[in-house]
This record gives structure tokens, C-alpha cells and sequence, in this order.
């Protein structure tokens, strides 16, 4: 096992040692979003445009574009807090 | 031959000759057996995010899906949306923490992670679950890259077998992880516009996406719907498995977390990853739909894409199109031979042969796994057992219930035991089989399960009860272990 106190140099004793925590946001979010594709992709709801049934609307092409959108949302968040 | 044919046949050979010399100017690159497996960890972003993406998708992505949305129409569009999705879980649930763990232990495959999380006897059923399970998905992809150069480009079933198993063999046993990654990105962007391209003229030629639409609703009304052909439930366990289950499904796409050269690398490869992820995803999703309006009475699905190709395209950007089907099957073997040959050179030779090789011995087994494998691979597909292609999903399902919960754990959850782990793995396998097994006795088919519920899904569960379960019952991991994997 290696030696992780060089990553940690800052403070020797256990009581400062930063452990790592879970990004709930992210689960919630991810989480969130996936129970909605879930549900429309169970439902039936009535026809919307390009001739589908909303929820197929929704489910197929929405859902693409928020994937991509909020992706790069991501992506430019933590950039911008390196920055 | 036909002329469309041998004008394929060109650009296909010209395409498999520039991934053979590409496997030997890489070569120059290996030193030893670990950068053999993870390229010196210093890959940049757009390699490491294309290679991930292209490992994960399949002969069965550019040619099933497209199939499966002719049959089902929109029934099998959230299956391309969650696929498309996958790289949200992987990387961002655990891309980053998985990559510092590695660093830490100097893993370099999920095998090691393992051993060091869990002890010894979960390396072992990693080893046990990857050379069983993932040899079958090296088969099938070997049978589908003949049966195209057979149909496609003329060339006799087996010639097209060896010619094509012979190339990735050639530049995985030379190149390592630095081919298989750098192929990848070209196997990617070959696979991409090829797709994109395909989707475009299909839907062009089919009167756009309205027209499409009520072309289908006038074939059968259940062509527009998502639970036309399907339950409720099983649109549910398409969404889930193809998302989540990737964690724990796809261990040969995820050991790109361990490449990049560090963490800001990783998340622009997220990045890249998403933008092919959508675009072939959602390519794929147009072009069954619209296939099925283009070519109503097709007898067998698979042929759709050949069959749009021969007809949609001058024969010079055909053949690109068709090696980038190619290249998708191509970027999955590379991948999970380089893998395979990891688990028999890390999890059996050097844990049972001889834990004292030196690192050129190391190699040389590495290499002399990566041919073996390849070799056994070929020979089956010479005649293969008529449910190979079952076997794909089959292994995705079981080391998806396997290890997507003991995988999270390790990077987010202290309190998961070695016991807990360990058993919440071998629950999960057993439970995938069982339902396997009970899905056969019900309905004498390999496809239907007790409640329309998949095996990856119920196998996860139960992992997850076990792995939580066991853990809170049985005593901590040692200090040294939370220290390596949870501080920041």
C-alpha cells in the first residue's frame, strides 16, 4: 500500500485528515433526471410535435439535448473554479 | 463481386492497413508491462474521451440498434438516450476518484482495485467473471466483422474473420494500451460521421422528422409509442441498465479513467465523450425509424444498414461508412483483449505462476495472453454456438450485477467491508444467473424474465442489500485501506 500522508503533508495527525465525501448534488441530479426518463418512458401521454405522443417527444430528442447541455454546464463549472 | 463491392473491399483493406502499421510505430512506445496496460497514464483528453466511448459501442450499436428501432420503432429510442447517457454515471459517479485510487495503488484494472479494497478472493472473481463472460462479447463481435465483410465487401466468411482478428491482434499485441487508445480515437471519428452521415441522408430521404412520424403511426400506431411492443417495466430496466449498469457492465471502457495524464484531463475527456456519445446514439435512433418507412418489408433487420448504405451513398463514402461499422467492433475488441490479457498476466500468472517476474517476463506473458486469447477467439468464431449473440447481453447483465455496487463503494462508501464486498459481488453474479436460469424454466427463452425485470437490475439490487448488509454486520476495513481510498 503506499505511503497516501504524501498527499496529506499538511497536517500529520489523524484528526486533520480530510476524507473524501460523496457528491450528493450530482447522485441527486443524475438521479432526478433518470427517474423522469423513466417515468415518461412508462407513461402514455397525448400527441405533441413532429407527430409523436409528448412523452415518446420528450424521452427520445428533449432528453438528448438536456444531456448535452447540462454535460458542458458541468464542464464549464469546474473550469471555471480552477479558474 | 460487384463494382460497389470491390470499391469497399479498397477502402476497407486501405483502413485495416493504416490500423496495422499504426500498431507498429506504437510499439516503439511499450517498455514495460504496466505502460503496456495504461499508456504511462498520459493520454490527453480528446484520446482518452473517444477511446472510452468507442470501447463502450459495438457492432451492436451501428447494426442492432438501427435493426431493433425498425422492428420497434420509438419502443427502443430510450435505450439510445440511456447509452448516450452511460458516461454521466461512469465519469462523473466515479471517473475522478477511481483515477486518484489507481495513481495511489498503481492499478491498472478493476482486478487490482479489488485486491486491494476487498482481498484476494474478489481479484478472483473479477478474474473469473472478465476471462468467462467478456471471451464470448470477443467472439460475437469477431462472427459480426465477418458476416459484414461477407454481405458487404464479397469477402468469404472466414477470409474476412482472420483478415480482420488477424489486424487487432497484430496491433494490440504491439502497440498496448498506446494502439488500442490512439486506434480508438480514429475508429471513433471514422465511427461517428459515418453514423451522422447515415442518419442524415436516411432522414433526408424519408421526407424529414414529421413525415417519418406519421408514416410509422399509419404502418401501426404502437411504432410512435414507448410501450407499444414493450411493458412498462422493461422500458424502465432498458433506461437504468444502459445508464447506471455501465459502472459495473463495461470494466474494458472504464479503464480509460486510469490513461489520461490527471484529473483536468478526465473531465474535458467527459467532455468528448458526451458530444460521440450523442451524436451516434441519436444517430442510431434516426435511422431505424426512418428505415423502416425507407425499407418497410425488410425480412431481416441486420441487413437495414448495408442496405441503406448500398443505397444512400456513392460507393467511396459507402466504404467509409462501412469501415466505420467495422471500426466499432474493432474498438470493442481491441479493448477487451487488452483486458483480458491484463486479468491472465495480473489476476492468475502473477498471483499463481510466479509472483517474482521480473517486468520484462511481465511483458512477455502480457503479450503472449493478448495472442492466446485473440487466437482461441478466432477459432471459435470459426463455427460459432448459435447463441452468441445472446451472449453479448448475457455478459453485460452479469458483470453489471456483479460489480457496479462493490465499485461505488470502493470509492465513496469507508464503511464497506472485505466480507461485504466480496460476498455483494458473488450475490450479484449468482442472483443474475439464477434469474437467468428462472427466466428459462418460465418462459424457454433467455430473453423474458420473472416480472419483466432484467437480470442486471435485480442482480445490482441484491448486491446492494448484501454488499450494505454484510458490511454493517461485519467489522470495518483496516485504517490503511480507508486512508489509501478515501482521502482527498
Amino acid at each position: 500500500m503506499i505511503d497516501v500522508n504524501k498527499e496529506n503533508r499538511s497536517g500529520n495527525s489523524k484528526a486533520e485528515k480530510k476524507y473524501v465525501k460523496a457528491p450528493w448534488p450530482i447522485f441527486i441530479f443524475q438521479w432526478t433526471f433518470i427517474a423522469l426518463m423513466c417515468y415518461f418512458s412508462a407513461v402514455q401521454l397525448p400527441m405533441g410535435p413532429f407527430g409523436l405522443p409528448w412523452n415518446t417527444f420528450i424521452v427520445s430528442w428533449l432528453s438528448f439535448i438536456v444531456l448535452i447541455v447540462t454535460s458542458f454546464g458541468y464542464i464549464y463549472y469546474n473550469k471555471q473554479k480552477e479558474d | 463481386m460487384g463494382g460497389n463491392q470491390l470499391t469497399y473491399l479498397i477502402i476497407i483493406l486501405l483502413y485495416l492497413a493504416g490500423m496495422f502499421l499504426l500498431g507498429i510505430y506504437m510499439s516503439k512506445k511499450v517498455k514495460s508491462s504496466a505502460n503496456y496496460y495504461t499508456s504511462d497514464r498520459d493520454m490527453g483528453a480528446t484520446i482518452t474521451g473517444f477511446s472510452y466511448s468507442a470501447t463502450q459501442m459495438s457492432a451492436g450499436t451501428v447494426m442492432g440498434m438501427p435493426g431493433t428501432g425498425h422492428a420497434l420503432g420509438y419502443n427502443y429510442v430510450p435505450g439510445n438516450f440511456a447509452s448516450a447517457a452511460a458516461p454521466w454515471f461512469s465519469y462523473l459517479s466515479i471517473g475522478e476518484r477511481m483515477r486518484k485510487v489507481c495513481e495511489r495503488i498503481n492499478a491498472i484494472d478493476y482486478g487490482d482495485v479489488f485486491k486491494h479494497r476487498y482481498g484476494s478472493a474478489a481479484q478472483d472473481i473479477y478474474s473469473l467473471v472478465i476471462m468467462l463472460f467478456y471471451i464470448p462479447l470477443i467472439i460475437a463481435q469477431f462472427k459480426a466483422a465477418g458476416d459484414i465483410m461477407q454481405s458487404i465487401a464479397g469477402v468469404p466468411y472466414l477470409i474476412g474473420l482472420f483478415l480482420i482478428g488477424g489486424v487487432i491482434i497484430i496491433y494490440t499485441l504491439s502497440g498496448g494500451m498506446f494502439a488500442v487508445a490512439w486506434s480508438d480515437l480514429i475508429q471513433g471519428i471514422i465511427m461517428m460521421l459515418g453514423v451522422a452521415a447515415l442518419a442524415i441522408m436516411a432522414l433526408n430521404k424519408a421526407g424529414g422528422f414529421t413525415e417519418i412520424n406519421h408514416t410509422l403511426a399509419s404502418f401501426d400506431p404502437r411504432l410512435i409509442k414507448t410501450t407499444g411492443f414493450v411493458t412498462g417495466t422493461w422500458a424502465v430496466c432498458n433506461i437504468l441498465s444502459w445508464s447506471f449498469l455501465q459502472i459495473g457492465g463495461s470494466a474494458s471502457a472504464v479503464v480509460r479513467f486510469l490513461i489520461p495524464k490527471d484529473l483536468k484531463t478526465l473531465r474535458n475527456a467527459f467532455g468528448y465523450s458526451i458530444v460521440f456519445q450523442v451524436v451516434v446514439f441519436s444517430s442510431t435512433a434516426i435511422i431505424g425509424p426512418a428505415g423502416r418507412v425507407l425499407l418497410p418489408n425488410l425480412e431481416k433487420t441486420d441487413q437495414l444498414v448495408p442496405l441503406l448504405i448500398n443505397s444512400l451513398f456513392h460507393p467511396i463514402i459507402g466504404g467509409i461508412v462501412v469501415s466505420g461499422i467495422i471500426a466499432a467492433m474493432m474498438s470493442t475488441v481491441d479493448s477487451v483483449l487488452l483486458l483480458c490479457s491484463s486479468v491472465a498476466t495480473n489476476g492468475v500468472y502473477l498471483k499463481y505462476v510466479d509472483q517474482n517476474a521480473s517486468p520484462d517476463q511481465q511483458l512477455k506473458i502480457g503479450r503472449i495472453a493478448t495472442v492466446a486469447i485473440g487466437l482461441i477467439s478466432i477459432a471459435l468464431a470459426i463455427k460459432p454456438f448459435s447463441a452468441i449473440q445472446w451472449m453479448v447481453a448475457f455478459s453485460f447483465n452479469v458483470m453489471a450485477a456483479a460489480f457496479t455496487v462493490p465499485v461505488l463503494y470502493t470509492v465513496w462508501w469507508p464503511r464497506a467491508s472485505k466480507t461485504g464486498g466480496t460476498l455483494g459481488m458473488a450475490s450479484g453474479l449468482v442472483t443474475a444467473l439464477i434469474w437467468y436460469y428462472l427466466g428459462y424454466t418460465m418462459f424457454g427463452s433467455f430473453s423474458e424474465w420473472p416480472f419483466g425485470i432484467w437480470p442486471g437490475i435485480i442482480g445490482t439490487f441484491v448486491s446492494f442489500i448484501v454488499t450494505t448488509g454484510v458490511s454493517l454486520m461485519t467489522a470495518p476495513p483496516d485504517q490503511e485501506i480507508i486512508d489509501t481510498f478515501y482521502l482527498e
